[in-house]
This record gives C-alpha cells, structure tokens and sequence, in this order.
C-alpha cells in the first residue's frame, strides 16, 4: 500500500522492461489492461477508455516525445488553447477569442522563457527545449488534478531542463499531483517526494529520496 | 487400420486450411445454395463456363492489385492500364504489327513504376493517387479513341476454344496466377512485401529498403496487370473505353478483400484473391440467375463489400486509422 | 516594398495561398480573351449555377479532409438526395427535403461508425457506402429520367434576388457558415486538431470517435442539401446526375489548398477551389472541349495539388 498525498510526486523507477512506463500509460489511456483494476478518486475506470476520457477526470499525461504530443505544424498559441479550449471562449457565444487566446500564450511565454520570436511561431521551428516548456506550459494552464510525466525532460540541453524543473516544483505548490517516470536518476531526486522502484511488473520498495541518492549514487 | 491412419492425418490439414480461410466454407455453401435453390439453371456446364468466364476476368484485373494491398497500399489503376493499353494497341497495330500486343505490359510496367515513384517521393496516399491515375487514363484512352470501341483484329488465337465450356482465357490465366502467388509465397520480394505490409517502421529497421520495395510492389502490380491485360484485350472485346462506374472499379476490390486479404496488409495476397474472386463470381452469377432486380444486386455487392471490410478490419484495434 | 513582396521565400511560404488566386485570375483571364462572352450577365449566370451547388457539396468535404480522411460518398448521397426529391414531391411535397437530409445524414453517421468504431479506412468505408447509395438510387429511380413539375419546389434555388439565383446565395451562406466555423469554433479546431494529430487531439482531450463521426455526418448532410439544391435548380434528373463529380470535387478542395495530410487549409480556402475547377470546367465545355480531356486536366490538377499541397515533413508512413 502506497499512501500519496496532493501536491506529491511520485516517481516509478526500475530498469528497461520493468513496466514503468507502461504503468504511466495505462493511466493516462494509450495502452489497455487485461487484468487488475484501475480505480481513480473512487471510481473504477474501464479497460479501454481512450485518452479523452481520463482528461475527463482530470488526469493529463505529458510525454517528452514532444512530436505525439503537440501539433507541430500550429503555433504556440493554438497548442496552448487546445487543452484550455473552455478558458478562451466568449461570454455568450461559444466562439474562441483570439485575443484571451493570445494572452494566454503570452502569459506562459513569459512564465516558462519560452526562447520563440512570438506566439505565433509554428511549433516545428521550435528546440527541443522550448517545445517541452510548451507542452508543460499548457498543461500548468489546464492545472489538472493529476500530471503523469513520462520522459519529460529527454534529450533537452541543460538551462532548459533547469527550468522545466523549477516549473515542475512549482506545480506540485499549487497541488496538482504528479507521476513521474523517466530514465534520469537527477530527475527523480529533484521533483519526487517519494520514489517507488519496480521490477518485473511489480513494486519491489518504496524509498524516500534520501534513500534514492544513496542507492543511484552507489 | 492403415486408411484409418492415413484419414487421421489428413483432417487436421482440412481444418487448418479452413480455419486459415474461412472465406471456403462460404464458397461451399454459397454453391450448395445455389444449386438447391435452381437446379436448372446453376448446375448446367453452359452456366460453368460463364462462372469461369467472369472468374478470368476478375482475376486477372484483381492480381496485381492483391499485391499492392499486401503492403498495406492500394492500386485502383488496373482499368485504366487494360484501357490505355487496348487502345495503343489499336495506334500502333499498323506499324508493329502482331508485336503491338506488348504494349500492354510494358504500359503496366511503366505504370506501375511511375505510381510506385511518385507514392514514394511524394507521399502521397495511394488510393487517390492511383484514382487519379484511373481517371486520367481513361481520359486518355477516351481521347486518342475519339470516344468509340475500335475492334482490333488478329488476336482471336488468344481465346480460341480449346475444350468445351472451358474458357481458354481460363487456361492462360493459371500460369500467371500461379507465378503472382509464387512471387508472393516462395521469393524473397514476397516476403519482405508481406513484412511492409504488417509493420512498415519495423521492416525499416530490420533494413529492408521499404522505398525500393514498395515502388516493386506497384510495379509488379502493373506487370501482372498489363500481362493479363493481353488476354483480357481478347476476352472482353478489343479496347474500349469503358464507362468508369463504381462497378467495374469496385468489384476487383471486393473479391481481394472478400478472399482474405486485409487491406491494411501483412497476410493474404494473390491466393487468397482467387478464392475471393471465385465467391464472388458465384454470388453473383447465383443473384442473377434469381432474377432479382439488377439494381438490387447492386445493393447487394455494396453491402458484401461493407461488410467484408468491417469483418476483415476487426483486428485492427489499436491502429490509427484515417 | 516589392522587393519583399517577390521575394522567393515569401512566394515559397504563400504558395498555396497566392497560387489560387493567380490560378483564378488567369482561368477569367484567358477565357474571357477567348470568348467575350464570357463575362457577360448570361456567362456569370452560368458560372454561378455551376458553382453553386458544387461548393456546399466542397464545403463538406473540406471538413473531412482537414481531419485528414476521405469521403468518397458525398457526390452519391448529393444524387440520391436528388433523387429522392424528384420522386417523392408528389407525395410528399416539400416534406421531401427533410427526407433528403435525413437520408444523407443516416449515411453519414455510418460513415462515421464505420470509420470510428470499426477502424475502416475511411476511403473504404465511404467507397463501400457509395456503392450501396447508388444501389439505392438506381432501385428507386428505375434508371429512367424524372422531371419537376411543380414549379414551386424551384423556387428554392432559381429566385432571382439582386440578379442573382437564390441558390447563390444559400452556396455562399454555407461557405460563410463554414468559414465560421472552421476558424472559431472549437468544433473547426477539433477538426484540425485530429487532422494534424490524432494522437496528440485524444492527449489534448478531444473524443477522436465522437469527433469523426460528428464531421462524417457534417460532410453528407451538406452533400445532401447540394443534392436538394440541385435538383430545384435542374428540376430533374437521373442516375447521371454527378456522373463526373467525384474527382473535380476532391481536386476543388485540394487546389484550394486544404491538403490531404490534414490539419490544414479550410473551407475558406475551398472557395477559391471551387471557382477555379468549376469555372474552368465551365470554360472547357464553351470552348467544345471534350469529357475525355476535361477528365485527363482534373485528374492532373487533383494529383499535383494533392502533390503540392502534402506537408512532406510531417508524415512518416504513407500507404
């Protein structure tokens, strides 16, 4: 039994093949289970329900493969908003805003040094870096409940990983819970709050981050 | 004690082969059907010979192509290389005399070779590729016709009767089925086809050059096509162009994915397709002997083709579909 | 100034959009030059009825093509929509359109499902429902020829208003519509959001199933109202109606702009689409060219749009 409290991070750590990752995915609604039972804030959640649906129940899923996750050939802005289509509409009508759309994008811009000429720069010609602050960028807008992260911080140069952590820090201040999986030992030590090591499919210990640096140190 | 033996060993192939191909037992019943329901009509050797007529014709236009799906792409254009072909044949008659014949295979080569080039340096999806292909063939072929059938003499030892009620188209069309399903089963250009056709990255990174492959792929499609296309030239008539209404387009799709062969590739392919063909053709040679409105088998055929899809595309959970 | 303007990288990036409208101005130009006619009131006349029905029937189609399908069934449900009004205006008077649309949508919800929930590919899925519409119509319709007698049906589409047909204005009230929605709407930005990726729309939230079959439904019911509009403007028809539609219909979408890969262009692109292959299709028959080579110019238009207008960097996997 694992208590996690809002506003923890927990992170799932194990070799190759341990099944961490697909621990993540499962939640987030890109792989279906056979067996077991998933149940999410007291309700039992089914097999097969698509990435929609747990968005319904507010659990986002991010992953550092920033090509499935953003829409390469949009702007800024229109990332951003896609997850955030509710906060952009008009009073009356639901017809999008351009102009809160716009401030939006702005806002996290600036919040996240988001290295792009404007917010209507396609999101191909961004870095690495930058790509991954968008899709953190819209995610901290949406503020969802539950953050899973997989990978977040892959293959991205170092001043961009620094921030995306002091971002991610900040997150777990304003209660959204995380669950982080992800091949770099720093990452865990950094954001988690209790880290979980898993091996052939199955939870071998549960170690507090002290413990962690010892074990990866060694 | 030794024929019980021998019994033994053979059901299990027998189911096997059924298990694999359920699309047999269709065909067993459909025939069974037919011949309980009009004994006159469907068991008479004149009716044969028209089942087989119909089955040549289906094949051969259905050959190519089946190679094509079994990468996962589709070729729509087999109507227009008979088309286009029967017509050059016509032009160039008076001046390559009886060797004019070979135009066609070597328009289905080239055809297929353009297509496959283009799929892979344009990316573009095959079915409207291949569709616009059709389309502008056939304003080719309507064109340098001026738009009427034209007759070409010379030919007729192609399909000269042989045996009785056995159609000699028939007995062309066997070598070339039998070298399409060769290709396919036993060379390794089949198997890496059959490879692109399951998973396309994964064939990559086995490396298996998929661009040179594909562009096979289509080529060969046109070879078989232009091929059987000589024979075709024969059986149906000289060259025409056709009117390109959804039947003569749709029903060579119908018996591929009828006989097995998903369109998203990976199994079935040529073999699968002559059983197809062969269901079909009794389907519908047995509607039309029913004496139901010809436009109520239109239907029909619409919905066995659905239907055959929605069946055939169940295993594809999972898979991003546009 | 101009040099900014003609600057290559500039042309690169604008292509699809300047490209159009060059395409536009020539096809009035050099018809123009060639029959002084065809400017004229009548010759407007008769590009606008042309235009007309074609593009609410384009409109839909964009949609599905921005979300990177096919739909191979409009051109069909916009016949037996026709169809179905020819025969049942007797009975049914205008009641007939209802039917119509209902109709179209029926079909077009089974397009969706089959795309949705039964993983076909939609040009399967749309060819497989063409074939049996058509079935439909030919069983209904009998093959034969059936004309509109009553006048007040046609009213619809031939009420002169401003000079202008009525059906004009319900083609441009449709574009404008579709114009809207594409651009504001969530639903447009849904439509490019799995067109351009449709994993990454299921990630972002967006019910991809709902989605598709919402725009499948959306395509046929336009292909439908096309259907009824045409047939107050013809006032009859037959099992020829939109016998050479299909591929100048998809290659008004794509040299508009809208490419095959999804997620971009839209229904404002569409119009100019539009006007470029009705318009010339409507030059080629004044100037007695021929159904073979009209369908030789329209199948290499739609080829090399499709071409041009492919974003090569995006796609991995091509079948």
């Amino acid at each position: 039994m694992l208590l996690w409290y809002k506003g923890e991070c927990i992170g799932i750590f194990g070799p190759a093949g341990s099944g961490k990752s697909e621990i993540v995915k499962t939640i987030a609604g890109l792989i279906s289970f056979g067996g077991g039972v998933l149940i999410v804030r007291g309700q039992k959640v089914k097999a097969d329900e698509l990435p929609h649906v747990r968005l319904g129940r507010d659990i986002g899923y991010f992953s550092g493969e920033t090509g499935k996750e953003l829409f390469l050939n949009w702007p800024i802005v229109k990332n951003i908003s896609i997850v955030n289509i509710k906060k952009i509409l008009r009073k009356f009508i639901p017809v999008i805003s351009f102009n809160a759309e716009k401030k939006m994008a702005e806002k996290i811009v600036k919040k996240l040094r988001i290295r792009a000429p404007n917010v209507n720069t396609d999101c191909y010609s961004l870095s690495g870096g930058s790509k991954q602050k968008v899709s953190v960028g819209k995610w901290l807008e949406r503020n969802p409940d539950i953050l899973l992260l997989e990978d977040p911080t892959i293959g991205i140069d170092v001043g961009a990983r620094e921030d995306i952590y002091e971002i991610l820090l900040e997150t777990k201040k304003s209660r959204i819970s995380m669950i982080l999986v992800s091949d770099d030992p720093k990452e865990y030590s950094i954001l988690c709050d209790k880290i979980i090591f898993i091996k052939d499919g199955r939870i071998q210990k549960v170690l507090s981050p002290e413990e962690f640096r010892k074990v990866t140190a060694a | 004690m030794k024929i019980l033996g021998r019994n033994k060993l053979m059901t299990p192939v027998i189911i096997q082969t059924l298990k694999t191909h359920p699309v047999i037992l269709a065909l067993i019943a459909l025939v069974v059907m037919f011949s309980g329901l009009y004994p006159e009509r469907f068991l008479t050797p004149l009716n044969f010979s028209t089942i087989l007529r119909q089955l040549v014709t289906l094949t051969l236009f259905a050959l190519g192509p089946s190679i094509v799906v079994v990468t996962g792409s589709l070729d729509l254009s087999y109507i227009g290389i008979w088309m286009l072909g029967g017509i050059l044949v016509w032009l160039l008659m008076p001046i390559l005399g009886m060797f004019s014949i070979l135009v066609i295979p070597l328009l289905g080569l080239v055809t297929g070779l353009l297509i496959g080039v283009i799929q892979v340096k344009a990316k573009i999806p095959s079915f409207i590729l291949t569709l616009s292909l059709l389309v502008t063939y056939w304003g080719l072929t309507a064109a340098l016709s001026g738009g009427y059938p034209r007759p070409v003499r010379g030919y007729e030892f192609i399909t000269a009767p042989l045996i009785r009620y056995l159609p000699t188209a028939f007995l062309w069309s066997i070598p070339i089925t039998i070298a399409a399903v060769f290709i396919m089963k036993r060379t390794r250009i089949g198997t890496y086809l059959y490879a692109i056709g399951s998973n396309e990255e994964g064939a990559r990174l086995a490396g298996i050059n998929v661009d040179k492959y594909k562009i096979l792929a289509f080529t060969l499609s046109g070879l078989f096509t232009g091929i059987g296309s000589i024979i075709l030239f024969q059986h149906l008539g000289g060259a025409a162009p056709v009117e390109l209404n959804l039947n003569n387009v749709v029903w060579p799709l119908v018996a591929i994915v009828l006989g097995g062969t998903p369109l998203v590739g990976g199994s079935g392919g040529p073999q699968r397709t002559i059983l197809g063909a062969l269901t079909f053709t009794v389907v519908y040679r047995g509607l039309l002997l029913s004496l139901l409105h010809p436009e109520a088998i239109q239907l029909l055929v619409g919905l066995l083709l659905i239907v055959s899809i929605v069946v055939g595309a169940r295993g594809l959970k999972g898979v991003t579909i546009t | 100034m101009a040099r900014l303007l003609l600057s290559r990288e500039w042309l690169q990036k604008n292509m699809t959009t300047v490209g159009p409208m060059v395409a536009v101005i020539a096809i009035i130009a050099g018809f123009q030059a060639i029959n002084p006619f065809f400017l004229s009131y009548n010759g407007i006349i008769t590009l606008v009825y042309a235009m007309s029905y074609f593009l609410i029937a384009a409109c839909g189609l964009t949609f599905v093509i921005m979300m990177g399908s096919f739909d191979f069934s409009v051109v069909s449900l916009l016949k037996l929509a026709a169809l179905l009004c020819v025969l049942y205006i007797d009975k049914l008077g205008f009641l007939v359109i209802p039917l119509a649309l209902l109709t179209s949508v029926g079909f077009g919800f089974i397009n969706g499902l089959l795309v949705a929930k039964f993983n076909v590919p939609s040009f399967m899925a749309t060819l497989g429902i063409s074939v049996v519409v058509e079935g439909i119509a030919l069983y209904l319709s009998k093959g034969f020829l059936h004309i509109i007698y009553d006048e007040t049906f046609r009213v619809l589409a031939t009420t002169f208003i401003a000079g202008l047909p009525s059906i004009f204005y319900w083609a441009m009230g449709i574009w404008i519509i579709s114009t809207f929605i594409s651009m504001f709407m969530p639903f447009g930005r849904r439509t490019y959001a799995v067109g351009g990726n449709p994993i990454g729309a299921g990630l972002s939230g967006i019910n991809v199933e709902r989605h598709r079959i919402y725009v499948f439904m959306l395509s046929s019911l336009f292909g439908g109202l096309a259907g009824v509009l045409y047939m107050a403007q013809m006032g009859g028809g037959s099992m020829l109606i939109g016998a050479d539609m299909p591929i100048p219909l998809f290659a008004s979408v794509v040299a508009g702009g809208t490419a095959l890969t999804g997620g971009v262009g839209g229904p404002h692109r569409t119009l100019l689409g539009a006007i470029i292959i009705t318009w010339l299709q409507a030059g080629m028959l004044m100037l007695a060219i021929g159904r073979d080579t009209q369908m030789v110019t329209f199948g290499l238009i739609a080829l090399g749009m499709s071409i041009a207008t492919t974003d090569r960097r995006r796609i991995l996997i091509i079948k």
